[in-house]
């Protein structure tokens, strides 16, 4: 239980230096409402509810739930990094000027 | 490993034997020594084999590594020790035998458990050094590697939308990108730090679980050195006040006093 404990710190915390830091390059998220706290929304609070959804049933199905936590935010942040970044790349074009 | 069984009138004889490669081996009366990979087997006296066994570990250079032999006791049963080893120190147990022995503490476990490298192997190997460089090295490809793809990535994005658009590819999104210098170091050492931390921290994480936050962090990284890199868009000239506006410096001449 002290593991599933540690897992979630430390994926609060890395979610909240990632959703602090991803501003900062992947454009796309300004166009959110406040888009500090809709990042840090994005890349902490959601991988957390998930994670620990996702290790509860694990749990209920009888596997381990250690490492679930962990394992869920890290697919889900590099999926929504990509997804991101992806996005970002079509907003730059849509604005880049008609014309070189 | 051979296991023997005979039976012999209402009971049975049974013995188990196990090979060891061995490179050469020695023997004078009832004293044998064994030399292998992993070290020196002595066996001194077959009246009390547990307690006048002794093994001398050395390194892949063959340097033997410890001032003393560990018991033979406390290498194949760490758990259960017996209070006797082979010089006479009665009372003693195995757990001062590791003091300085990096690849086999008390509890039996081989490798760098603080780091999360722990091994079941007894025998001094060459794998000392290589998790350690092969983690780093691996949290720093990773890093580098998602910081490329999803550069990528966003690239491709730009160009499918200025396609969509018809607008020039070049104008719009700029060339394919290239990690730069900073990009490389950057992510490079945020991936290779990340994944030591993730694995002293959870050292039963999976190793593509591990790859995956050096990637993410390490991209996140690179991202910074380009948002950093990116041009400060000049300030906008202010709009020119209106004739008789009252901002701005005034063009009229000072009237005269």
């Amino acid at each position: 239980m002290r593991e599933v404990h540690m897992e979630i710190v430390f994926t609060i915390l890395l979610g909240i230096l990632l959703g602090l830091l991803a501003p900062w390059w992947l454009s796309i998220l300004h166009e959110l409402p406040w888009s500090r706290v809709s990042s840090v929304i994005l890349f902490c609070a959601l991988p957390i509810v998930g994670g620990v959804t996702y290790a509860r049933k694990q749990r209920f199905r009888g596997k381990s739930s250690e490492g679930q936590v962990i394992r869920f935010a890290a697919v889900y942040w590099f999926v929504m990094t990509l997804l991101l970044a992806f996005l970002s790349g079509v907003l730059q074009a849509v604005r880049a000027p008609e014309t070189g | 490993m051979r296991v023997y069984n005979r039976a012999m009138g209402n009971t049975s004889w049974t013995s188990v034997e196990d090979y060891l490669p061995a490179g050469s081996a020695l023997g004078y009366d009832q004293n044998w020594q064994f030399r292998y990979s992993g070290g020196e087997l002595l066996m001194m006296g077959a009246s009390d084999r547990a307690s006048s066994s002794a093994y001398y570990p050395h390194d892949s250079g063959q340097v033997y590594i410890m001032s003393e032999p560990i018991p033979c006791n406390c290498l194949f049963q760490p758990q259960a020790l017996p209070p006797c080893r082979p010089d006479g120190g009665c009372g003693e147990d195995c757990s001062g035998l590791a003091s300085d022995l990096p690849y086999l503490n008390s509890s039996g476990t081989g490798g760098f458990p603080q780091f999360g490298f722990t091994t079941n192997h007894y025998v001094v190997q060459a794998f000392i050094l290589p998790p350690l460089l092969i983690a780093i090295l691996r949290g720093c490809a990773a890093g580098l590697g998602a910081d490329a793809l999803i550069g990528m990535v966003r690239w491709l994005g730009c160009a499918l939308g200025a396609l969509v658009l018809k607008k020039p590819i070049e104008s719009s999104c700029g060339s394919f990108p290239f990690p730069g210098l900073c990009d490389m170091v950057a992510s490079c050492l945020t991936g290779a730090l990340t994944g030591g931390l993730a694995q002293k921290l959870f050292p039963k994480l999976g190793d593509y679980i591990r790859d995956l936050i050096s990637a993410l962090t390490g991209a996140f990284a690179g991202g910074i050195c380009e948002a950093v890199r990116a041009p400060t868009p000049c300030p906008q000239p202010a709009p020119n006040p209106p004739s008789g506006g009252t901002l701005g410096p005034s063009t009229r001449p000072f009237p005269a006093v």
